[in-house]
């Protein structure tokens, strides 16, 4: 037996043994687990054999010392947990701040000045929270891993194996979040976490929600999320994820979301930390009239990783979906785009489009880019399409006859590559924030610095003038 | 004594046409001094605009033999970003869109890159608010021109004005404008030449490289040079534009 076949059993073994002692004591969860558990059990290690895992380097999963040693917690004090609250929160967002720890609900590090009257906000892995409110049982007795039968991701059922704590945010009927609603999820439990988030949108309601997920700095970890979103008629919901984790760490991102008659989901993604992330998002459009919006921005430098595995399913008529996905690669950075679109017997009438832009910066850089279709189906309109290149040599001349160095210049629309997917950001602070990253992870040229810092400042014409009068 | 700011001797310059070579200037002489307005005309395909383009300095077209001197440097060896920063400007006939990337910031940048060259002090953002004020308002453009996108979803003439304001940011010692009329309407047309006059002085020249006769009825042209061939064919003055509208091109054989 080789040193991964080794691993890959120790790690499977420890799952098994991990996921014996943490049956819920929630019969609704514990459910979900046990079907989890005997899919794990006669599932092997994912390989580069399966078509799911065919680009992903599992030596960033394996190699983690950690996997052998039990999960310790390091305990940020309160203060260090304030300290990182205050560093990573928005101005915009700063009164509409839901913090957890740990995967759970902190109401002290929160701060949250609207109602909270139609908002449902608990840890729904726990019995005495679930005893006080009634609506929190219903909703995850309903929806919790509602796709467990039809869920094959190794990592997806281990999470729900391994579950702690669950974050639940329920919008009741009709509840209208008039402003962007941040998500800082801070973990320092550094070995192997599962973090799990269940979002219900009641119907009619709507929610601008602002999630960024911050681990302790260039810590080694392996962190497991899962969130599953359940839209229900009419839900508008709007999810923008700024990933930003250490550099050393390996992140698995799973999202599910399910989508009734008349919704729109807006899922936006902006990768720029992680030694190795993937995403694995699927959408099953099961009512119709839904709308998705399905979008990412990843940007990895120096040997780093990125993955993105997506599925929308179109299972009712009159549904339609968007994916633009953009990479921006330097050095020897390795990214992967899959896919797919498929439309079920039925969906007539489905309008679906996909597109992969990707910039290599460097010789070095690769990227796999597969979008699909599979379409069972006539009278609908999908199209599809994967572009790999360099920079614009026109767009480059211009600038570079406005004076701008040829370093300037190709930092300019390094700068312009990104905005049509940061410009999506709800709030300003984010979309700096979110530039800044995108370029700290390919400069290294001052110049390059320079321009971008300025292009981040977003000058508007008179602007500091009128702020000082104010 | 004028100063010559440009001097071009037997310029010739090829392109690269399905990997084979295409010679397009074929041993083009010009010389332009200080306070002058030069127009070139003449028809499509003889090199116009990869003269234009030549000078600034684009990368596809490879000049073979001949000579550039700009303020008696030697041109040709300098990038297109030294280039524009010792005093050559060109307004594009098709500006590139640059999408997300902010009109104010880059204006701003623009113009701090020539002083940075010059060893001259940059402006900060609040006198170049100041500065940028008083050059839109001689092209009557919105300052709501400065808040969106460089040239992102403009139309064709507010392209061609925002070509003239960076001009105008700029402030060149030589313009070269390649077809900046074409598009315009007769109120855009008006505007755009008022900017040309604001920037000319006694220190500096303009280049008009056009098709039509109307943009020289408000920018008054010293010379007008006819191209075609990849050479100047004939050279007169503003009387020769208009002979070249009455009976065409035959008039330069």
């Amino acid at each position: 037996m080789n040193t991964t076949e080794s691993l890959e059993l120790s790690f499977m073994e420890q799952i098994a043994r991990a996921a014996a002692g943490n049956l819920s004591s929630i019969e609704e969860i514990s459910q979900a687990q046990i079907i989890a558990n005997q899919k794990l059990n006669n599932a092997n290690f994912p390989s580069k054999r399966d078509e799911a895992w065919k680009y992903f380097d599992f030596r960033d999963i394996l190699d983690l010392d950690f996997i052998q040693a039990p999960a310790t917690n390091q305990s940020l004090s309160q203060s260090q947990l304030s300290e990182l609250v205050d560093k990573y929160v928005f101005k915009e967002t700063s009164e509409n701040l839901i913090v957890t720890y740990n995967g759970v609900f902190s109401p002290e590090l929160s701060n949250f000045k609207s109602s909270l009257e139609g908002l449902t906000i608990t840890n729904f892995n726990s019995s005495e929270e679930l005893a006080k409110n009634q609506k929190a049982k219903e909703l995850v007795k309903k929806y919790f891993a509602r796709n467990i039968k039809n869920e094959n991701n190794f990592f997806n059922l281990v999470n729900t194996s391994l579950i702690s704590n669950g974050f639940l945010l329920a919008l009741d009927d009709n509840y209208q979040a008039s402003k962007t609603i941040q998500i800082l999820h801070l973990s320092d439990k550094n070995e192997f976490s599962q973090i799990r988030s269940l979002i219900f949108a009641g119907k009619n309601s709507k929610l601008d929600l602002l999630v960024t997920y911050v681990g302790v700095k260039d810590a080694k970890y392996l962190k497991n999320s899962v969130v599953e979103a359940y839209l229900d008629a009419g839900a508008q919901v709007k999810l923008q994820k700024i990933q930003n984790e250490s550099k050393q760490a390996t992140v698995l991102y799973n999202f599910y979301a399910q989508l009734e008659r008349d919704s729109k989901l807006e899922f936006d993604s902006y990768s720029f930390g992680a030694k190795s992330s993937r995403k694995d998002l699927t959408v099953d459009i099961i009512g119709s009239n839904a709308h998705a919006d399905i979008n990412g921005l990843y940007v990895v430098n120096g040997a780093r990783k990125s993955h993105q595995k997506i599925r929308i399913n179109h299972l009712a008529p009159h549904s339609t979906s968007n994916q633009m996905f953009k990479g921006l690669l330097d050095d020897s950075a390795r990214a992967e785009f899959n896919g797919l679109i498929e439309v079920a017997k039925g969906a007539i009438k489905t309008d679906s489009t996909q597109l992969n832009k990707n910039l290599l910066l460097s010789n070095g850089a690769h990227i796999d880019s597969r979008p699909q279709l599979n379409i069972l189906n006539d009278d609908v309109k999908c199209s599809h399409g994967s572009t790999v290149g360099s920079l614009d040599e026109e767009q480059l001349f211009y600038l570079e006859s406005r004076g701008l160095s040829s370093q300037g210049a190709r930092a300019i629309l390094t700068y312009s590559f990104c905005q049509e997917l940061i410009k999506r950001i709800s709030i300003e602070s984010a979309r700096n924030y979110a530039s800044n990253l995108a370029f700290a992870n390919i400069s290294k040229q001052e110049e390059g610095n320079l321009v971008f810092s300025t292009l981040a400042e977003n000058s508007k014409f008179k602007r500091y003038r009128v702020e000082n009068v104010d | 004594m004028t100063e010559t700011i440009i001097n071009i001797k037997n310029l010739h310059a090829q392109i690269d046409v399905d990997g084979k070579p295409k010679e397009i200037l074929k041993g083009l002489n010009l010389e332009i001094k200080a306070g002058e307005v030069h127009a070139i005309m003449g028809p499509n395909g003889s090199g116009k605009s990869t003269l234009s383009k030549v000078l600034a300095g684009h990368p596809d077209y490879e000049v073979t033999e001949g000579s550039v001197e700009f303020h008696g440097k030697n041109l040709l060896e300098l990038e297109p970003d030294a280039r524009a920063n010792s005093g050559l400007f060109l307004a594009f006939q098709y500006p590139v869109e640059i999408p997300g990337v902010n009109n104010l910031s880059f204006l701003r940048m623009s113009y701090n890159s020539k002083q940075k060259f010059l060893g001259k002090e940059e402006m900060d953002p609040l006198d170049f608010d100041d500065f940028i004020e008083e050059k839109i308002n001689i092209l009557k453009m919105n300052t709501s021109f400065l808040d969106r996108n460089l040239n992102e979803g403009f139309s064709g003439g507010e392209k061609k004005k925002n070509e003239i304001l960076q001009m105008l940011v700029l402030n060149p010692s030589l313009a070269i404008l390649d077809e900046t009329d074409s598009g315009l309407d007769i109120d855009a047309l008006r505007i755009v030449a008022d900017g040309i006059n604001t920037y000319k002085s006694s220190k500096n020249a303009v280049l008009l490289i056009t098709h039509y006769q109307r943009l020289l009825d408000y920018v008054q042209p010293d010379f007008v040079h006819v191209l075609a061939g990849g050479v100047i064919q004939k050279t007169g003055d503003k009387n020769l534009a208009l002979e070249l509208e009455k009976s065409g091109y035959a008039v330069s054989k």
